[in-house]
């Protein structure tokens, strides 16, 4: 279902035909390299947690979130946040945390009961946004990221 | 291809094609070629140097090297082994000397020998890792990626070792004759380092072997006494063969570190002369080495900068500290052996792998019992052994014994020994479980992977947090008619909470602690843990000390020889206890500083928010039998205890708080300032108590022997805990006195002095503090 929210269109998955604005956000704002078959992986198999944000004057895509659902080995189904981008002349404007917000609520949905989330130590802008939406610093992931730099597991509770 | 091309054309918008052994998941490792991030090949910008086809040509020349370009190769070689145990993976390291791929071919005999043997001392290592089993992922890569065969064929390290002496002569003598520059002499040094770390690995090796199979297996129950009074045959303790062995490891440490030295005084030989303006040497400047050539066989990764160390290729100093102070023998009394663990802890915080991994094989051999058989190494009775001789449950039953001595009683093991049918099956079982978890959990504990140690500590935690009712009925079967004897109990209390406690602390150099989540473990190292740590687990052993107070008999030997005694073994723990208590002080007056600078509306962020892992580990929250039933109560006093400091209503209600935490009705943020500043006043006093005790023990001991104060409490700094405190203490007790009050004045919290307690700054006025000021004006101090 589609929504506006403060000048934005927020809107999830529909098809093959969205994977080039996906792709496009997510190569130009991340530094680890992904193939197609690894966007496919998740879109094909967790479309319902994959959240595009157009402007809506303009129609360009502003951002985009891609995210999973597994049960873990403890027994409890645990999401996962494999990709957050936004477009940086939309920044500062809540794109972001609407877009975890939503992917959130689709977890919850469906009986999520913890989600997690690598970023680098480094990215203060992605720490600020899901500490704000109450996630915390679970683990520190030595030499994660394939240029050396280390990572934080996030983790929010939903239960 | 044209077939599936046809095949593709009928599927439907978002229709996949997908084979039953290759999923989408599969896929996910599929690289692009061409792409820039993940094709590796893309950053070969310039022509790369390969083994076959370099080989001989003026950038990999097989023969008539100079000696200062054999020096660069060699002290090349050295620094990449270094790297590799370092963390780097061989490829981009070790195997990046093309020489090593294509050894047979190079007539240079020096560098031919020097090749193999660097081949042999790398197979070596590995095989000392491996057998010790304590790294991580992130800190050693045993993989040689198809190397192994070469590495297996020079693996016969008597042939090398006399190759290299070998060579070493041909080199003196060819230097003397004329026939080689004086020059020359310095490859010498790198031949004779390289023999020199083989021995030290061989005869390493031949101790680790006389360790295990030498001597007494079992000792005496006097053995591992408390105190030394025990008569203990010397000849007991001490294998000859170890004896011996250890002899000649010492020696070869010698040697090889007197190489080191000589091979760290002439590093600048063999590096690339400065100007050299040949493009083809632009990448390394060194002759055969070429960090681009094994690129493909990774996963796409970025090149690691590999650069010569300073650093000695296997860490000397570490194993010469360790094993010239200490004997491989075992040990006769439970503090020297409780001070030679703590210096391998000590040690292996800031080791890397290798000298860790030859600590951890000295200390406690792993239970790999079939990989120790084909090394040669055998156990006797088929268990791990501190040191080769002692076993963990003797371990254990001194360790309790010297933590609560009194309701110990003067022979533990017997009592142990007494009980019978399923109390015996408990007390054999507890013992071994408890035993066992100390030995190979606690200690791999320290290693300089934090992120690891922080998992390492849960895991510990969720290992001995099951046998807490265990302990209890044991304590109750060793003492039936005397419920205020405790044993079991308050000692695994006492582990339980100084891992909780490490397990919490390792949250700040992993920099996982948020701000709003400090006030939560400010509280949790203070109150949270420290008040029943200190009331629960020392109240069974004082009830009793204050009973034998009152029936000590001055005017006897026997009473007062009885009275010295436990006045001796106190000691050990005691310790422990005075910094613990020390700590906690400091994490209360944090606690309370931290909410006065909330409700002054100096720190905004700081509203106490917990997280749902608690006390420790998320798993041990949820089994609240688990827990003693205190420990739920204070955590939950949390957010009464943050509230009643930072909101001032005029009313408060402190009757949910446990007696002691309840405070006098304070109407102001000033009034709060003022607990804090006596409680880092009372943290100041303990702490530097605490230091000079240490400093006045540690005199008395040999310089060697590691200061129990600092080795096993770990992250302690006294010095910087009481600088932090007293700073504090100043500050708090001007921001009472109204001095800079309001949120004009923000502070900060300073971590640079002590990773774990912040010294609080205040900051200059900003224009946003000073408007914010203005906005909370007229609701100021909660009013």
């Amino acid at each position: 279902m589609e929504e506006v929210h403060e000048g934005v269109r927020y809107r999830p998955y529909k098809s093959e035909l969205d994977l080039p604005d996906i792709v496009g956000q997510i190569t130009s704002e991340l530094s680890e390299p992904y193939s197609v078959y690894t966007y496919r992986y998740f879109i094909h198999n967790w479309p319902e947690l994959c959240y595009l944000a157009y402007d809506a004057d303009t129609g360009r895509c502003a951002g985009v979130i891609v995210g999973k659902l597994d049960q873990h080995r403890m027994g409890h189904l645990r999401g996962y946040i494999a990709m957050l981008a936004v477009e940086p002349a939309f920044r500062r404007r809540r794109i972001g945390s609407h877009l975890v917000r939503l992917a959130l609520a689709s977890l919850q949905q469906q009986g999520c009961t913890e989600v997690v989330l690598e970023t680098e130590v480094t990215n203060g802008a992605a720490l600020n946004l899901y500490e704000r939406l109450g996630f915390i610093r679970d683990k520190r992931l030595i030499r994660y990221y394939l240029n050396g730099v280390d990572a934080f597991r996030l983790k929010l509770w939903l239960a | 291809t044209e077939q599936f091309k046809s095949a593709a054309c009928h599927l439907q918008l978002g229709e996949l094609l997908q084979h039953q052994s290759f999923s989408l998941y599969d896929a996910m490792t599929a690289i692009e070629m061409m792409e820039p991030k993940m094709d590796s090949g893309m950053r070969l910008d310039r022509e790369i140097l390969h083994p076959q086809r370099s080989a001989g040509g003026p950038l990999m020349k097989l023969s008539d090297l100079t000696d200062a370009e054999l020096l660069g190769v060699m002290d090349e070689s050295l620094a990449c082994l270094a790297s590799w145990l370092d963390g780097e993976s061989a490829l981009q390291s070790v195997f990046i000397n093309l020489y090593l791929q294509c050894i047979d071919k190079i007539e240079c005999q020096p560098l031919r020998t020097f090749c193999h043997g660097l081949l042999c001392l790398l197979q070596r290592a590995k095989d000392v890792i491996t057998l010790a089993n304590t790294t991580d992922e992130e800190d050693f890569n045993p993989l040689l990626y198809g190397f192994e065969a070469a590495a297996a064929q020079a693996a016969d390290d008597e042939r090398i070792t006399s190759a290299l002496k070998e060579a070493d002569d041909d080199i003196g003598r060819q230097v003397k004759a004329g026939q080689l520059a004086a020059g020359h002499r310095l490859v010498q040094h790198r031949l004779r380092l390289l023999r020199s770390l083989l021995l030290l690995l061989r005869q390493f090796h031949r101790m680790l072997q006389a360790m295990g199979g030498g001597g007494s297996a079992d000792l005496p129950d006097s053995a591992l006494s408390v105190t030394s009074a025990a008569a203990i045959d010397t000849a007991e303790l001490v294998s000859p063969a170890a004896a011996e062995a250890a002899a000649e490891v010492r020696r070869q440490l010698e040697s090889a570190s007197s190489a080191c030295a000589s091979v760290a005084a002439s590093l600048e030989v063999g590096q690339p002369a400065a100007g050299r303006d040949d493009p083809r040497l632009k990448a390394y400047g060194v002759q055969g080495f070429e960090p681009l050539a094994n690129l493909r066989q990774l996963p796409p990764s970025f090149p690691r900068c590999v650069r010569c160390s300073s650093g000695q290729p296997l860490c000397l100093d570490c194993l010469r500290q360790f094993l010239t102070d200490v004997t491989p023998a075992a040990c006769p009394s439970y503090q020297q052996l409780y001070t030679r663990l703590a210096l391998v802890c000590g040690l292996s915080s800031d080791a890397p792998c290798f000298a860790r991994s030859c600590l951890r094989l000295l200390y406690c051999c792993p239970a790999q019992q079939q990989q120790l058989h084909n090394y040669g190494i055998n156990l006797g009775l088929g268990s791990a052994r501190l040191f080769g001789r002692h076993s963990p449950v003797e371990f254990l039953l001194a360790s309790v014994k010297q933590f609560c001595p009194i309701a110990a009683g003067a022979d533990l093991n017997a009592s142990v020994r007494q009980l019978q049918g399923q109390s015996r099956q408990l007390a054999d079982s507890l013992c071994l479980q408890l035993g066992r978890a100390l030995l190979h959990q606690v200690c791999p504990l320290f290693s300089r992977n934090r992120s690891r140690k922080r998992e390492k500590l849960a895991a510990c935690l969720d290992a001995l947090w099951p046998l807490y009712e265990s302990c209890y009925c044991l304590d109750r079967a060793l003492f039936p008619n005397d419920e205020c004897r405790s044993l079991f109990l308050p000692y695994l209390t006492f582990y339980l909470f100084r891992l909780s406690r490490l397990y919490l602390l390792s949250g700040f150099s992993l920099q996982l602690y948020a701000r709003h989540e400090l006030p939560s473990v400010y509280f949790m190292l203070g109150d949270g843990y420290m008040y029943f740590l200190l009331v629960g687990i020392v109240q069974a052993d004082l009830a009793i000390q204050q009973q034998l107070q009152l029936t000590h008999n001055p005017y006897t030997k026997l009473s007062r020889q009885h009275h010295r005694y436990h006045q001796q073994v106190q000691t050990l723990y005691q310790h422990h206890l005075s910094m613990l208590r020390a700590s906690n002080y400091l994490a209360t007056a944090t606690f309370y500083a931290l909410a006065a600078l909330h409700s002054d509306g100096k720190m905004q962020q700081l509203p106490a928010r917990t997280r749902p892992e608690s006390p420790a580990h998320s798993s041990t929250a949820t089994s609240p039998s688990a827990l003693p039933a205190r420990s739920i109560t204070c955590y939950t006093n949390l957010q009464t205890m943050w509230d009643s400091r930072t909101t001032f209503n005029g009313e408060l209600d402190d009757s949910e708080l446990d007696e002691g935490q309840q405070r006098k009705p304070a109407s102001t943020p000033a009034d709060v300032y003022a607990e804090a500043t006596r409680e880092f006043e009372k943290a100041r006093d303990a702490l530097v108590k605490v230091v000079n005790t240490a400093s006045s023990s540690a005199g008395s001991n040999s310089k060697s022997a590691p200061s129990l104060a600092t080795v096993c409490i770990e992250d302690w700094d006294g010095e910087a805990m009481i600088k932090v405190a007293k700073t504090n203490m100043v500050v708090t007790k001007l921001l009472a006195a109204g001095h800079r009050a309001g949120p004009q004045h923000p502070a900060e919290l300073d971590f640079s002095v002590c990773p774990h307690y912040p010294v609080i700054k205040l900051l200059a006025p900003t224009a946003a503090s000073s408007t914010a000021a203005a906005a909370a004006a007229p609701s100021s101090n909660g009013k």
